[in-house]
């Protein structure tokens, strides 16, 4: 059902509520990778791609507030004559909403803007389960709408609260089972006047020490590691060349932005430091000859979703939170669990890292070429120290069976924010198949 | 109230009769916190007993204890304030100072694990040898960070190169109101404290928002935070002690910085500037009022009392004082370079601290990397009140500063606190200036009986304010409790609502001491 309109939520919750139905909603278009936004059984599906106006862009605050069906590429174009940019994951899809992405906790790819899990949103509006609609963070006022709010130089820009409880938080990552955001504030930052690409090959553990360098100095734009395959999809999607790499190699790449004030000088030291942590490593940082890194570094990519573009329709994907230090060893785990480890496989397995969280913790993502099960090697990465932090359906058992003390309190809360059970039922910590 | 005997027993038994007192003399001294009252005065409500726990087990245990018997009960640890102190008259006062070990610093990672009595300066003295320093919240580095970022505000100098109290939690271990055990984040599923949040939603948003439960949710038993990067020494050279005598040399690639406009539009566009700029490890305004009161109390007094002084040093208001720290010589003289820029394009002058106050720039430097300057609030006058602090826009912050200080000037006027000259707001940034901090302090003495009557309505006043004029969000009268919550709730999209829904779920007994947080008081006539 689409939707064209927020106000006419209440009425549809309360309407799901008493039939005993649920709804679940959809932002993006497209098709998604894992099939989460499908409706499960008894449940309408809303559409809310419809409701796409940018309703605010403020240069000196760095914010945007975006409605659910704006994508990356709408707002890049809207904000660029701002001088101003969005981070975002890696090369969304072309319909990609960016208020499904924030509220997913999607990982983002400039380490350094990401302060904290909930980046870079800041601020939503939301329905919950009762059909009461709230505002969350320094949206919640004072001040009735967002004029009144804006009249008072409140910019919706305090990502907590208000007061001492803060529902963003549940919202996020809970695939529409505590809430439905309909606008959401999102932070932006500075468009560096000049951008320089830079990869490096060589082994995960010495890429991953010069990062761990590089992050604690909040040095560095966009950072990614890529293993062969995973270099190689996204080059045949993107239809570039990706630097050549030999057995066993990862690929780093980096940019490195200028800062507002002096963009040479700030380019000049931020290189010079770059070079000289690269060094102590022993990797070299080359030149991005042939544009991968700003072919990768995109806020949309016209060939809809890479993965499908490179890989077709048959593809599985796991996903989880790791260290630097760590994310090699649960790569091997994942490379073992569906057989690309033996000498003779030719199964495919793709593996991409990203730094998140200033370099503290990193998002693993290994896609296997072709459908397969994903429940055994689930167990065996949750086992050797993998985090299910955004649980997939596949991952949704192993992710909840590990911390009952968790699903308890998921359950308490989702009794509060949805009492009659109408949003996305049967979903993450509901699961019929996560038993306490 | 006493508590009855075979609680008392329960808890001696659970714990240990060392550690559990019900003592007057002792009781006592747990029920005088003058500090940030509502109420003039100096004493809180009298817990019924101390308890002492040494692990998380005695936690879940003594909040069972309490959960059978129906006693409220209040975790304190370094606070030093009427929120650490019990809210009623029927609170077990759980101390959590025996509480006190840093678990695990994971340096490749930039976290730390620590217990609920491990202060700052501990940290601080572990971290800087191995390169690393921790957000310092504005309480001071006599405090916890633990109680800060789960259960307190959580803004301070270094906010603007580490953020948020709260935002920098990586895990915690919660002791939930009915005594069973909650592990936040990856923590919970055996995955090390590499994330808050997850899987899913995130618990988070129930822990705390903005500001913390002040003990009104619960115990928090071992948090992780993140850790910033020190490109200091291993060891500061200082000689000297207190705030008068230091001698502190200032290291290579560290500098001090005091940084003055000519009016509040050209302060404001300069604080813009810096929050696009990415520079900066510690920064806020200190009004020049306090900053002499605090530092050089017979200079204050001199110029107080003399007109010309006053305006002289009225001067000095738009102003905020800023350490760079440079990864590396280029990155250091990068960072002034773009100091001066924002300067000079606002019209601004950089000036020597040692020639407006008398403090050397060295000891000011230092006092900012320790954040040793908050218990310092005391000397003036013995006691300090915190008014606004509803985080938001850098422009929401400069609008609370005026009006702060029309709202001041009328208590002045009256004789409620000290004539700091008006101006006294303590303004930073986060994250480079993602949001920004106000807050309106009062110098006052709490012995003083007609000052504390006369403050007494400060608190409502602010609180009626702030929607009428949007003065940012709550901020600080969120600590008047429960009536406040039913006050701003309804300005606010009926948060009040939904926190005490929440409240009441976890703890249906109400038994969490929630004077500073919410509770079912009132919660019939507010969902209608």
């Amino acid at each position: 059902m689409k939707v064209t309109e927020a106000v006419a939520l209440p009425e549809l919750i309360h309407d799901a509520a008493e039939r005993g139905a649920g709804i679940t909603v959809r932002s993006s278009t497209g098709p998604g990778r894992e099939g989460r936004s499908e409706p499960a059984e008894n449940c309408t599906q809303i559409d809310l791609s419809g409701i796409d106006r940018i309703i605010n862009i403020n240069r000196d605050e760095r914010v945007a507030i975006v409605e659910p069906g704006v994508t990356y590429q709408m707002l890049a174009d809207a904000i660029e004559p701002h001088g101003l940019r969005v981070c975002h994951p890696l090369l969304p899809p072309a319909g990609k909403s960016v208020l499904a992405s924030l509220i997913d906790r999607e990982p983002q790819t400039i380490p350094k803007y990401h302060w904290d899990f909930t980046d870079p949103l800041l601020c939503a509006e939301v329905y919950f389960g009762t059909g009461e609609r709230f505002r969350t963070g320094g949206a919640a006022g004072p001040g009735k709408t967002l004029e009144e709010q804006w009249s008072g130089g409140m910019f919706q820009k305090n990502p907590l609260g208000p007061a001492q409880t803060d529902l963003i938080k549940l919202v996020q990552a809970s695939q529409g089972t505590m809430g439905i955001a309909t606008w959401a504030s999102v932070r932006l930052e500075c468009k560096p006047e000049i951008r320089r690409g830079f990869v490096t090959a060589g082994s995960f553990a010495r890429l991953a020490e010069f990062v761990s360098a590089i992050t604690r100095r909040r040095l560095g734009d966009e950072i990614m590691l890529l293993d062969a395959a995973q270099a190689e999809c996204l080059s045949s999607a993107l239809n570039i060349t990706a630097p050549a790499l030999s057995g066993g190699e990862w690929l780093l790449a980096i940019v490195i932005g200028s800062l507002p004030f002096h963009p040479e000088e700030s380019i000049a030291f931020q290189v010079t430091e770059a070079t000289e942590l690269a060094a102590a490593v022993g990797v070299e940082l080359n030149g991005d000859e042939t544009g991968f890194v700003r072919a990768i570094t995109a806020a949309a990519t016209a060939a809809g979703d890479w993965k499908r573009a490179s890989l077709g329709e048959d593809f599985s994907q796991i996903y989880f939170l790791s260290t630097l230090n760590r994310a090699e060893q649960l790569v091997d785990v994942a490379r073992k669990a569906w057989g690309a480890s033996e000498p003779d496989s030719d199964i495919c397995v793709a593996s991409y890292v990203q730094p998140l969280n200033q370099g503290r913790t990193c998002h693993v993502e290994v896609t296997i070429q072709g459908r397969v099960s994903l429940d055994d090697g689930a167990r065996k990465l949750a086992e050797a120290g993998a985090f299910f932090s955004r649980p997939s359906a596949a991952t949704t058992p192993v992710a909840y069976e590990r911390c009952p003390d968790t699903v308890r309190a998921l359950r308490k809360v989702k009794d509060v924010l949805d009492p009659p059970h109408v949003l996305n039922p049967g979903r993450l910590f509901d699961d019929p198949r996560v038993e306490v | 109230m006493i508590i009855p005997a075979d609680a008392l027993a329960d808890l001696r038994a659970a714990l240990s009769a060392e550690r559990v007192a019900d003592d007057p003399h002792i009781l006592d001294s747990y029920a005088a916190q003058p500090f940030h009252k509502v109420e003039p005065g100096v004493w809180v409500h009298r817990p019924i007993a101390v308890a002492m726990p040494e692990n998380t087990e005695e936690v879940i245990e003594l909040v069972k204890i309490c959960n059978k018997y129906k006693l409220r009960y209040k975790a304190i640890s370094t606070g030093w304030g009427a929120q650490g102190g019990a809210g009623f008259d029927n609170v077990v006062q759980v101390d959590l100072r025996h509480m006190d070990r840093i678990l695990e610093i994971d340096v490749e990672n930039r976290t730390i694990v620590v217990e609920p009595y491990v202060t700052c300066a501990q940290i601080q003295a572990e971290l800087m040898p191995l390169g690393l320093n921790l957000h310092i919240h504005g309480a001071g580095s006599n405090c916890s960070p633990l109680a800060s970022a789960t259960s307190h505000m959580g803004m301070g100098f270094s906010s603007i190169s580490m953020g948020y109290a709260p935002r920098n939690i990586m895990g915690v271990e919660w002791v939930l109101p009915t005594g069973d055990l909650l592990q936040v984040g990856s923590i919970g599923s055996g995955a090390g404290w590499i994330s808050p949040d997850g899987p899913g939603p995130s618990l988070r948003g129930i822990l705390r928002g903005w500001a913390g439960a002040d003990g009104g949710f619960g115990i928090f038993t071992k948090c992780a935070l993140k850790l910033y990067p020190w490109a200091g020494p291993s060891e500061v050279n200082v000689t000297g002690t207190g705030m008068d005598h230091l001698d502190v040399e200032i290291p290579e690639n560290n500098s001090f910085h005091l940084c003055v406009f000519k009016d509040m539009e050209s302060y404001g566009r300069a604080l813009y500037d810096l929050a696009h700029a990415e520079i900066g490890y510690i920064q806020a305004k200190v009004a020049p009022g306090l900053a002499l009161a605090i530092s050089q109390f017979d200079r204050f007094k001199l110029t107080r009392d003399n007109e010309n002084l006053r305006k002289m040093v009225g001067g000095f208001s738009h102003q905020f004082f800023i350490c760079l720290q440079g990864n590396s010589t280029e990155h250091f003289d990068y960072q002034v370079h773009v100091l001066e820029s924002i300067v000079e394009k606002n019209g601004g002058s950089m000036l020597d601290i040692s020639q407006v106050m008398g403090t050397p720039p060295g000891a000011m430097w230092w006092m900012l990397v320790r954040n040793s300057l908050a218990p310092a609030m005391f000397r003036p006058t013995g006691n300090f009140y915190s008014t606004l602090g509803g985080d938001e826009s850098i422009a929401s912050a400069l609008r609370q500063d005026i009006e702060g200080e029309k709202l001041k000037e009328g208590f002045i006027a009256e004789g409620a606190c000290e004539d700091d000259f008006g101006d006294n707001a303590h303004t930073l940034l986060y994250e480079n200036g993602l949001f920004a901090h106000t807050e309106e302090l009062l110098l006052f003495d709490h012995r003083n009986r007609e000052q504390g009557e006369k403050l007494k309505d400060l608190s409502d006043t602010v609180m009626r304010e702030i929607p009428e004029k949007l003065l940012g969000g709550g901020g600080f009268s969120f600590f008047a409790g429960g009536y406040a919550h039913d006050y701003l709730g309804p300005q606010m999209d009926n948060y009040h609502l939904w926190q005490r829904r929440i409240k009441t779920a976890f703890d249906p007994d109400d038994l969490s001491d929630s004077k500073y947080f919410i509770n079912s008081e009132g919660a019939e006539l507010a969902e209608h």
